[in-house]
């Protein structure tokens, strides 16, 4: 039988969003196709000793409001906040409709998965370009933003 | 960008779409596993929530005596999804090894046909999805491997 490493699999389904997310096609798939690699990549970058997204956002929270979530309750909320969890269970007390924002959604997990991505992998690959590129013509004043975040204290900056 | 409510069907038989798309058009192979995983769990739920039978139910209850005292239905539910890789494919834990063997094109068309047969039990779904993908089946798949046709007798014929 084959044997494939999580980092390929994680990189073949973070494609896969990619792609179907800038064809502007199933926007549940890209969700769950960006959650799931999401998860394998966050393990992987942890075992390389780096900043998670995960952690990043840990970090900022604690920051902001002066407590520090515990990391797997603050991954469910990251995780329900993205879509990720509608997309993948269905408990016996879940109603059967939903409100979701499909777009805000799909465009987010997949930039938390392609941040921790580049942190193994770098930003040279055609999908990633592709991704960060589109990601910077589709958000609303991203120079602005950019400008806004080069001002963040240097301990508030990714690791 | 806004907010809109959505049929928990509507989100796991858009996933459906997708992995059936990506499988009949020679795609990643793992996105077609994650996808129909995932559609078929919300598919499991909704069954589970109106009192219906999960496809894994029936399996299990089918075979009740080989796992009677050895497995519940939980766990064989689990080892389903373990055996079609469903689950490495969306975890790493950190005691986990970073590679695992599976067959991907097996794995991704037993998955869709798990999805399939649990979609089909939900008295809402679209017939002509089913068709689509068992007529693609009949023209495409290996006819000596899989029961295409769906006959209730067919006994795979033995290699030569």
């Amino acid at each position: 039988m084959p044997t494939f490493s999580k980092l390929e699999i994680a990189r073949s389904q973070l494609e896969t969003a990619v792609e179907i997310l800038l064809n502007r096609q199933c926007l549940s798939a890209v969700i769950t196709l960006a959650g799931a690699s999401s998860t394998i990549l966050d393990e992987l970058v942890r075992r390389e000793k780096k900043e998670t997204f995960l952690d990043y956002s840990i970090r900022i929270r604690e920051a902001t409001s002066g407590k520090t979530p515990k990391k797997q309750s603050y991954k469910h909320h990251i995780e329900k906040l993205l879509g990720v969890i509608a997309h993948k269970h269905m408990a016996i007390t879940d109603s059967d409709h939903i409100e979701l924002d499909l777009e805000r959604m799909a465009a987010d997990v997949t930039t938390a998965a392609v941040c921790d991505y580049i942190k193994l992998n770098g930003q040279s690959e055609t999908f990633i370009k592709a991704f960060l590129a589109w990601r910077w013509a589709t958000t609303p004043n991203a120079s602005e933003i950019m400008k806004q975040f080069e001002k963040v204290p240097h301990k508030l900056q990714p690791r | 960008m806004t907010s809109k409510v959505y049929s928990r069907f509507e989100i796991a038989v858009t996933q459906l779409e997708a992995a059936i798309g990506l499988y009949v058009s020679n795609r990643d192979k793992f996105s077609v596993i994650t996808l129909a995983g995932a559609a078929n769990t919300i598919f499991c739920g909704l069954l589970i929530k109106s009192g219906k039978e999960t496809f894994t139910d029936s399996l299990f209850k089918e075979r009740s005596e080989k796992y009677e005292g050895q497995l519940s239905p939980e766990e064989f539910r689990s080892s389903i999804n373990n055996l079609l890789g469903i689950n490495h494919l969306k975890h790493l834990d950190p005691d986990q090894p970073d590679s695992f063997e599976m067959e991907p094109n097996e794995s991704a068309l037993a998955t869709l046909l798990m999805a399939l047969t649990n979609y089909v039990s939900i008295p809402e779904h679209d017939q002509q999805l089913f068709h689509i993908f068992k007529v693609w089946a009949q023209i495409n798949l290996d006819k000596t491997k899989y029961n295409v046709n769906l006959d209730p007798n067919w006994v795979r014929p033995e290699p030569n």
